[in-house]
């Protein structure tokens, strides 16, 4: 059996306004967009469903602006990421509250062994969004730069800072 | 390493997109679709079937060649329905694809809601509906597939996306071929 390719079920999409080819489309990316907006969101189920429903409505409005240049996915991703960072605008004060408080000021449990997850989930939501994107979704800095609207001297920058940060936090919390 | 990272997205995601999507006009909700490539694709049972499946002959180019029969049953309900809204269609086929690929299907179908019942003194009413079980539900489709066992075939039924929807599946091996293979 012959499998429909993203571009095949983008044309039903645009072509037919066909909701079996969009569900097709969702089913095949859902899984990665959902653990893509479960990291940018730190583990925040509430915002990581915020995230990748905005990001999927706001490619399918956009779908005839997809040119294949990349793929279907890295396209998919760049309007989570710019969801994300939508709804963390208002926790810019963040990064400087967590640079300030020592990494142990919130560890409640004595015995709690912070893994990395944890780790990112504390990290300041500009920090974490470049280190998911390239450390964990493997993107390049010029991807990157491209989906955030730097350049990819600033994507490097800001990832060099933020490995710092996420080691600083592993270090602080490792038993 | 992230423990966050196996979580799956939540059904809830998938259905309000769609909802959003259909909401603006970028697609259109069609006709709720149960099993409806599934009937396509095991069409050729289906002529088979007519062909003489019920007299006793052995379907000739049934996809299935060894292991025993069974046959899973769909049991759908309203909250069933209600859940899937018709956007189930593409899953059921991919799987019904996938097993009809692996020569397991011989024969399946959606049923249609209107059930006519009858009895050694005529036609009974006729039921808008389908019979309903004590439970509520209704079979909405059925397969017969090729298994080597019931293990197997529950294994086939675990994998369908029927399950996910609410919806149970019954499994029941053909009588006859449960332990010899092939008739």
């Amino acid at each position: 059996m012959s499998v429909p390719d993203d571009g095949a079920l983008i044309g039903a999409v645009l072509a037919h306004r066909d909701d079996r080819a969009f569900s097709v489309l969702y089913d095949r990316h859902a899984t990665y967009l959902w653990r893509l907006a479960l990291r940018l969101a730190g583990g925040d189920d509430a915002m990581a469903e915020e995230i990748a429903h905005d990001a999927w409505v706001r490619a399918a409005e956009r779908l005839a602006r997809f040119a294949g240049r990349s793929a279907f996915r890295t396209w998919l991703a760049g309007f989570a990421v710019n969801v994300a960072r939508e709804l963390q605008r208002g926790d810019v004060h963040e990064t400087c509250a967590e640079e300030l408080s020592s990494p142990r000021d919130d560890v409640t449990a004595v015995d709690a062994r912070v893994d990395v997850s944890r780790a990112l989930a504390r990290l300041s939501p500009g920090y974490r969004r470049v280190v998911v994107l390239h450390d964990l979704e493997g993107f390049t800095h010029e991807e990157i730069a491209a989906m955030l609207g730097v350049d990819a001297g600033t994507s490097k920058s800001q990832l060099a800072r933020a490995r710092r940060r996420l080691r600083r936090l592993l270090e602080g919390d490792t038993p | 390493m992230n423990a966050f990272d196996d979580r799956p997205p939540p059904d809830s995601l998938g259905r309000h997109v769609l909802r959003s999507v259909r909401r603006r006009g970028i697609v259109r909700e069609r006709p709720a679709l149960r099993l409806v490539r599934l009937v396509g694709t095991v069409l050729g049972a289906a002529v088979l079937f007519a062909g003489g499946f019920l007299a006793g002959r052995r379907p000739t180019a049934a996809a299935g060649t060894n292991g025993n029969r069974y046959a899973l049953l769909f049991y759908e309900d309203t909250s069933f329905i209600r859940a899937t809204g018709g956007s189930h269609a593409p899953e059921y086929a991919a799987w019904a694809d996938s097993l009809s690929a692996s020569g397991a299907v011989e024969l399946g179908g959606e049923l249609l809601p209107r059930e006519i019942t009858i009895a050694a003194a005529g036609a009974a009413p006729e039921q808008d509906g389908p019979a309903r079980d004590s439970l509520g539900r209704w079979i909405g489709g059925f397969l017969v597939i090729r298994a080597s066992n019931s293990a197997e075939a529950l294994r086939i039924a675990r994998s369908s996306p029927h399950l996910r929807y609410g919806g149970t599946i019954g499994v029941r091996a053909v009588a006859g071929v449960e332990s010899g293979g092939r008739r």
